[in-house]
């Protein structure tokens, strides 16, 4: 900063080196040289500087010369500096008031053979480093105080090992695992190499100390949300996921495993042959000893279905025989299940994950076999229902007003249905053909709904006086008329006698009328009612031909109700509209139509036909049903009341609680919205039965079984269900009676399954949301602490330091050509290290997965993913993996000794790398166990189909021989690669990577365990692959590195960092743009920008951007620089 | 006395520096022709340090640090090379020529690529000739400009 104009009294000390510097330079002459230099007040010669006499030389000049300021022209600033500083701090001057004259690396050895030039070069250094200790300013070090707690990210067994020795240094430590239990990699791999010692038994001690030790917070299922470097150390976000399970309260007893139904991914076991339960415990020795449900979210099917039914939670019940409780859990979302059973358009199914691998499941037909089932309908679970005061009447008892009556009923509410028919049921009871839905089937549902204490009125009429009569009476009304008014086309003839209404006609003949139709019906429309009313003309033995506005694939109908028509003989005409009915003396004779050229929709919502001139065309009619739509038929009912209706007469409510413009009372179903599904009719009775009980006091109790979470995809189900294990499954196709059975009369077409298909089909569920949300392990846990509405919780920590132990994960080796995913009996190394676990998946027994047969010939294929560069492969990565040739040696020798005494073990490899204490030892012993070491690797490996044996071609390059081997089991040894989603997290801190992907280490040699950032330490396999061995020395240094930085807390800064100069800065932010840690900020309103010293490392990026010089560093200030370059130039003596 | 280019160089602590030393430590040998000022990140080089030095009349400015990717400050490399370039433009425009100006990488192992750099910039430099902006006793500055500018550019 200042250019300092007052006299200084600068010391210059020229130290010999040994000879190392003044063999070559001649230090008499540069002591003459310095002496006349201004401001040089003393110079002297010393033979080691650094030695104790040489400083106290220094200090006895320092205050009998009465310096303010040194020069030393000794070796490198980057060996003394530190040590110098302390030195003439103690003879009392400013620490940062020292200047090094680097005469040894960079003058006496660089240019040791030309001495003359030498002794130039070191003059300019010399004069220089002058201007710059003339101008150098006194700087104060202070300190901060960071906090004295720790964090350890990951709980492998190096998070556990840097965590009870930083524990043991004094600090407090955060272990964060994200992973439900503690343990990591080495949890799962059964033997350690080379004592072959339990890995668990070794373990176990150290994971139950952590768990334990007062010092040590332990928070596993935990993420890391954000981290950050603050003044006090480092900040840290983190996520508690929620384990549903209440951890102080649970008493790892695993009753919720007993009975929840879900199965999912394995993944202790890489999914090998076994699976688990979404309500589990990590693994047997899982520490804490806690379990928790895994939910992964909304399923698609669920997602997709209007009431928000639980179509994985069913699938999973039945699929272990729960029936009761499956139908229970049905009911729970679905108020006329034996409705949905039949007819629903399932859109639950079209969303299915399944349908990548042999179709969607079948879930329509499951919740038929369930509704169905003799267990179901004797003894069903009955929901308990707290009865309340309040009072609901519900006018209209189709789909919308039961489902509107069931949830109110469930909440206690007191309800009464008046239904205008004879029947309770809608059109579900009125209008769908028994060949759909037989009436006994849908009495069950209403009589169960009748159960709950609804009263229900049949053959009552509402008229507009009891309507007006009920607003008053009751706390809320709901309407749920529907749609009976069938719409008609007034096209010529359309009066005729013969000319008859879908709904009418469906209704007539539900209720046993004989209608008098002729032979040749004709029935105009596409739509569900239109293949009811053709199906049915069809069955009353008439030729039927339908005429559709739409064509094939646009007709709003259900396609099996299409197909079933057409099987059936039923004539479709598409794309043709009805011009005139032809009559003869007054009778209907047939159906004059003409061609739609293309259809658009008219500002109500009305579809318009644009017809072809000339494409006119006759059928023969003797009767013709209009089935194109219908009309709400209310205004009658409604008469007097301020309610608004939409352009096409359906009734106007609020979006949310279908509330109309008349308080207290609601509407639903058809009415409201128009034609639509009786699931969707259902759905908004539902809507309406959550805002009437809101708005009477009496909240329904609804639990959000997904808090948070984001629903699952379909290709996201898919995914998952791949790696759980999913095979191509055909789904179960259920028996249809062939059209020439059924055309004649009204018995079902579709069958029911059997229960061994419902089983089989139920078990094709990929579970892809994890928990299923069923709730059976609620009343099994004792201890009552399964809790389905836990969210994640937050939580912000303050460390003075991190170490990151995020450790790796395994190389996915589906990429290359070994098989590996396609053959069940290539897999890798952890997969087979769970096969030798006597409590893993095929208890300790080495099988072919394909078939479970004993594997008696084995080969291992070293180097999977790793030395890429050595096989030519730009998919692996380019290091050696360093444990995977000790990984193959002590599963080969482990099978030979213990499990397979008779196997035959090939280990391909392309080195054998035996490099630690005892390996090469453990190598030779193996070896001599007689398993074939063949140097080279296998291209790829194929199936022999017929015996399920894998063929394996290698090149032996020792014996030059080419050896083709019948395999049972191929076994990868993968490589290790970095975990995954640690990136985040290394960009926040601002470490670095290496171009592996690992965290990148201060010194590869030296520093193995520091980071660019002084209070962020890496250790184990997130630094590199290594083995356990070295995951443990490297995390206690990490431990003990970090212990020693922190200390008591007290950690001194170093004031050579950057100021601003207020009076300059006009506050443009670029030095905070440039600033990677964050340092230098314009605070919002501030018009200067500011730098925290804690934070600021001193590299002078903001300094060298700043336009208008505003900010500097201290130690690099431009004038410290500037009499640099001018004392470095040369006098010039080529002039 | 035969020509001898005069040479700054800038360099970071953590590689450039240190690999300098540790060229000198193995005694590696480079003219000594180059001063090497020590930053603890070339991304404290200002645009002025590198004008300040040819106009002090050096005949070329090399910077040395860590490679791309491997900046102890995480960036700071990356910042240098965008000034390095825009300098480069400068000196064309100011008839120096860019050659004068060169950024390289050099990690703290890697000292005999920074000295075998050292002499290439030396020779190249030689090739080129003294700076235009060489200050002889006597002669105004601006004189020289003109001189160099009527030359034309290198």
């Amino acid at each position: 900063m200042a250019d300092n104009s007052d006299r200084r009294r600068i010391g210059c000390f020229f130290c010999r080196c040994g000879g190392n510097i003044s063999d070559v330079i001649d230090l008499e002459q540069l002591q003459s040289f310095a002496s006349d230099i201004d401001d040089l007040e003393f110079v002297q010669i010393n033979s080691f500087t650094c030695s104790s006499e040489g400083q106290a030389n220094l200090q006895a000049a320092i205050k009998e010369e009465n310096l303010d300021g040194v020069m030393i022209g000794a070796c490198t600033p980057r060996q003394y500096e530190e040590m110098f500083r302390d030195t003439i701090e103690e003879a009392g001057l400013n620490p940062y008031t020292l200047e090094i004259v680097n005469l040894r690396e960079q003058c006496s050895y660089p240019h040791f053979y030309e001495p003359e030039k030498a002794l130039e070069k070191a003059k300019l250094l010399v004069q220089g480093a002058a201007g710059k200790t003339r101008r150098l300013i006194p700087l104060t070090r202070g300190s901060v105080r960071i906090s004295t707690d720790t964090a350890v990210i990951g709980a492998g067994i190096a998070g556990i090992h840097a965590a009870s020795t930083l524990s043991a240094l004094g600090h407090k430590v955060h272990l964060i695992e994200r992973d439900a239990s503690i343990g990591g990699n080495m949890s799962r791999v059964v033997k350690i190499f080379p004592t072959d010692d339990c890995a668990l038994c070794t373990l176990s001690p150290r994971m139950d100390e952590v768990d334990k030790n007062k010092n040590i917070n332990l928070m596993t299922w935990t993420d890391v949300d954000s981290i950050h470097k603050v003044p006090e150390g480092i900040a840290i976000t983190v996520n508690h996921k929620p384990r549903y399970v209440d951890e102080e309260a649970c008493t790892g007893c695993g009753k919720c495993t007993d009975v929840c139904p879900v199965s999912i991914y394995n993944g202790f076991n890489q999914g090998l042959l076994s699976t688990k339960k979404a309500a589990h415990k990590p693994y047997h020795a899982a520490v804490p000893n806690k379990y928790l449900l895994e939910k992964r979210g909304a399923p698609p099917c669920k997602t997709a279905c209007p009431v928000a039914q639980n179509p994985q939670g069913y699938a999973a019940l039945i699929a272990s025989g729960q029936y009761r409780e499956a139908l229970a859990l049905i009911r729970r979302d679905n108020p006329l299940p034996s409705i949905c059973g039949r007819v629903c358009p399932h859109p639950c199914e079209d969303q299915c994950s399944r349908q990548f691998a042999g179709g969607a499941l079948a879930i329509a037909s499951l919740k038929r076999f369930v509704m169905e089932h003799p267990d179901c309908n004797s003894d069903p679970i009955m929901p308990t229902v707290d009865k309340r005061a309040q009072k609901v009447a519900i006018i209209g008892g189709g789909p919308a007003g039961l489902a509107c009556a069931h949830d109110l009923a469930l909440a206690g509410i007191d309800v009464t249905v008046f239904e205008a028919a004879a029947k309770m049921g809608g059109v579900a009871a009125i209008s769908l053909p028994d060949y759909r839905l037989p009436s006994d089937i849908l009495d069950r549902d209403i009589a169960f709904i009748a159960s709950l204490g609804v009263a229900m009125k049949t053959g009552v009429r509402v008229t507009n006086s009891d309507l007006k009569q009920y607003l008053g009476q009751y706390d809320a009304v709901f309407l749920g008329v529907g749609l009976h008014k069938d719409r008609v086309l007034a096209v010529p003839g359309h009066d005729l006698p013969g000319v008859l209404r879908g709904g009418e006609y469906l209704r007539d003949i539900k209720l046993g009328k004989t209608i008098p139709a002729g032979e040749n019906i004709v029935v105009i429309g596409g739509g569900n009612v239109a293949m009811d009313v053709a199906r049915t003309a069809l069955r009353s033995g008439a030729s039927v031909q339908v005429l559709c506005l739409e064509s094939d694939e646009d007709m709003p109908a259900i396609r099996t109700e299409i197909d079933e028509a057409l099987e059936e003989g039923v004539l479709l005409h598409n794309r043709v509209s009805p011009k005139q009915f032809i009559s003869e003396r007054g009778r209907l004779t047939g159906v004059e139509y003409v061609k739609v050229s293309g259809v658009s929709t008219d500002a109500s919502g009305r579809l318009k036909a644009e017809t072809t001139a000339g494409s006119e065309a006759i059928v023969k009619a003797d009767t013709v049903i209009f089935a194109i739509g219908q009309q709400a038929d209310v205004a009658g009912l409604l008469n007097g009341l301020d309610i608004e209706f939409t352009a096409t007469g359906t009734i106007c409510t609020s979006a949310d609680t279908l509330e109309t413009s008349v308080p207290g009372l609601y509407a639903g179903g058809d009415a409201v919205s128009g034609p639509t599904t009786i699931v969707e009719a259902m759905a908004t009775g539902k809507r309406a039965a959550r805002a009437i009980a809101a708005s009477i006091d009496h909240p329904l109790k609804e639990l959000d079984p997904y808090p948070g979470l984001e629903d699952v995809s379909v290709t996201e189900g898919w995914t998952l269900g791949q790696k759980a294990g999913a095979r191509h499954a055909a789904r179960t196709t259920v028996k249809v009676l062939p059209p020439a059975e059924r055309k004649s009369n009204f018995d079902p077409v579709e069958q029911a399954m059997t229960e061994a298909e419902a089983i089989a089909e139920a078990s094709r569920c990929l579970q892809c949301g994890g928990c299923s949300d069923c709730r059976l392990c609620e009343p099994a846990c004792e201890a009552g602490a399964i809790h389905y509405d836990q969210v994640a919780e937050k939580e912000e920590l303050i460390v003075g330091g991190v170490i990151m132990a995020t450790g790796f994960k395994e190389y996915d080796p589906s990429k290359l050509y070994y098989g590996y995913g396609e053959y069940d009996n290539v897999v890798t190394q952890y997969q087979l290290a769970r096969m030798l676990d006597p409590m893993g998946p095929t208890d300790g027994q080495v099988l072919r997965p394909s078939d479970g047969a004993t594997a008696k010939k084995i080969v291992m294929v070293q180097c999977v993913g790793s030395r890429g560069d050595a096989q030519g492969n730009s998919d692996m990565h380019a290091y050696c993996s360093r444990v995977c040739c000790m990984v193959a040696i002590k599963h080969a020798g482990l099978i030979k000794k213990s499990f397979v005494t008779d196997a035959e073990i090939y280990i391909c490899y392309i080195d054998i790398r035996a490099f630690g204490k005892g390996y090469e030892e453990y190598y030779e012993r193996t070896r001599n166990q007689g398993i074939h070491f063949i140097k080279g690797l296998p291209a790829q490996v194929r199936r022999n189909d017929d015996t399920g044996n894998l063929l394996v071609t290698v090149d032996d390059q020792l014996s030059g021989s080419l050896l083709n081997i019948d395999a049972d089991l191929v076994v990868l040894s993968t490589a290790m690669e970095p975990a995954e989603d640690v990136d985040p997290l290394i960009k926040q801190l601002g470490i670095q990577k290496d171009e592996s992907g690992f965290i990148k280490e201060f010194h590869l040699k030296i520093q193995p365990t520091s980071t660019a950032i002084k209070n962020v330490m890496v250790a184990g396999t997130a630094q590199g692959a290594k083995d356990i061995t070295d995951c443990i020395a490297q995390a206690g240094n990490a431990a003990a590195t970090l212990a020693g930085y922190i200390g008591n807390g007290e950690v001194s800064l170093n004031p050579q960092t950057a100021y601003v100069m207020v009076d300059k800065c006009r506050a443009c932010a670029r030095c905070e743009d440039a600033c990677e840690f964050s340092a230098v900020k314009v605070l919002t309103g501030s018009l200067a920008a500011e730098v925290e010293r804690t934070l600021c490392e001193g590299c002078g990026k903001c300094a060298a951007i700043c336009p208008t010089g505003a900010i500097a560093v201290h130690s690099a200030e431009i004038e410290q620089i500037g009499s640099m370059i001018e004392g470095y130039r040369s006098t010039g003596t080529d002039q | 006395m035969s020509f001898e280019p005069d040479i700054l160089g800038f360099a970071c602590n953590w590689c450039g520096y240190a690999g300098a030393d540790g060229a000198g430590m193995a005694k590696l040998q480079y003219p000594a022709n180059i001063r090497i000022v020590r930053l603890m990140c070339l991304g404290r080089t200002e645009p002025n340090f590198i004008m300040d030095a040819f106009e002090q009349g050096y005949d070329g400015v090399i910077l040395f640090g860590c490679h791309i990717g491997d900046c102890h400050y995480v960036s700071g490399n990356i910042q240098a090379e965008g000034i390095v370039q825009e300098m480069k433009q400068m000196l064309n425009t100011l008839g120096l020529g860019s050659a004068r100006l060169r950024r390289e990488e050099t990690s703290s192992a890697e000292g005999s690529l920074l000295a075998s750099l050292v002499a290439t910039f030396r020779e190249d430099l030689l090739k080129l000739g003294p700076s235009p902006l060489k200050k002889p006793a006597g002669i105004a500055l601006d004189a020289q400009v003109i001189a160099s500018t009527q030359v034309g550019p290198q």
